[in-house]
């Protein structure tokens, strides 16, 4: 009786399979996240995440903002607003992150990015 | 020693062997439930109960095997699942049923077919996610499913090949 599991062919199919799949899962992709600019809750502007850029967004009230997109990821490089909290806020990259501008009524925020998963699981 | 009887060709001992394989897929499924999967990749599982079912195929007639994929299905859903995970169960069980009929039919080896069955188990799943969400973002899924039913698939398989070959060495391998 044959005591193999598997007959040459089937193993050669096999592997070729795993190896379509595993090149597959590897291959870089263009994530298709999306950085949303809004003022006063309106989109004024769009960008893809995965593309290096720096944008000049003029807010309310006569307030400007440099938005750069670096590294999968962006933040506020200069703001002429007062607070600066936006300037000083780490540059985000996950769907559920957002950096606000009060005084320019500017938010920035990004689409169809990664989101944090859960800590953990029980149950 | 008596051999064991292999195919259940008399129906009261036919109808008995099913009867213990059902139960037996029921006690599988619930062992795996005490093995948590979700954390390492979510909705992959091993699929313990499907090593009865492999063997079923081999054991009984082709209506019979189907009868006892499609109770396991709903006993083991309606036990453990809800209905989402009865429709997932549902769709991953009849395309993975019908690649393997399929494989067995073409004489291919107990493990490559147990592998083919979870490969279309996972992607059975894969398009009852897309038909009842209607997005393609699953479609990021789709390697990582595949390759853990490959490899549920393989592990199932091989431990089916040596049950097949111990317990019933004169099963059916080719109708």
């Amino acid at each position: 009786m044959d005591r193999r599991l598997f007959t040459a062919r089937e193993l050669l199919c096999l592997a070729v399979l795993a190896l379509v799949l595993v090149a597959w899962a590897v291959w870089p992709k263009s994530s298709g996240a999306a950085v949303v600019v809004q003022r006063g809750g309106g989109e004024i502007g769009r960008y893809p995440l995965d593309v290096p850029a720096r944008v000049e967004v003029s807010g309310a009230n006569g307030f400007s903002l440099t938005v750069v997109v670096q590294d999968g990821a962006v933040h506020v490089e200069n703001s002429t607003c007062p607070d600066l909290i936006c300037q000083r806020h780490a540059p985000i990259s996950r769907s559920d992150q957002a950096i606000i501008c009060l005084p320019g009524q500017v938010s920035i925020s990004v689409e169809g990015g990664e989101r944090r998963g859960p800590d953990a699981y029980a149950g | 020693m008596d051999r064991m009887p292999t195919r259940a060709d008399k129906p009261a001992r036919r109808v008995a062997l099913f009867g213990v394989l059902l139960a037996l897929t029921v006690a599988l499924a619930w062992a795996e439930r005490l093995i948590p999967m979700d954390a390492v990749l979510p909705g992959a599982k091993l699929g313990l109960a499907n090593l009865v079912v492999l063997c079923g195929l081999y054991l009984f007639p082709m209506p019979w095997a189907l009868a006892l994929t499609g109770l396991k299905i709903l006993l083991t859903g309606l036990l453990f699942g809800s209905y989402y995970s009865l429709a997932f169960s549902a769709a991953g069980g009849a395309l993975s049923f019908l690649a393997m009929v399929l494989c067995k039919r073409l004489g291919r080896t107990v493990a490559f077919t147990s592998v083919l069955g979870g490969v279309f188990h996972n992607l059975g799943q894969l398009l009852c996610a897309w038909a009842l969400l209607g997005s393609m973002g699953i479609l990021a899924y789709f390697p990582a499913l595949l390759l853990a039913g490959m490899g549920a698939g393989a592990a199932v398989g091989a431990v089916g090949a040596l049950i097949l070959r111990r317990l019933w060495p004169d099963a059916d391998k080719t109708s």
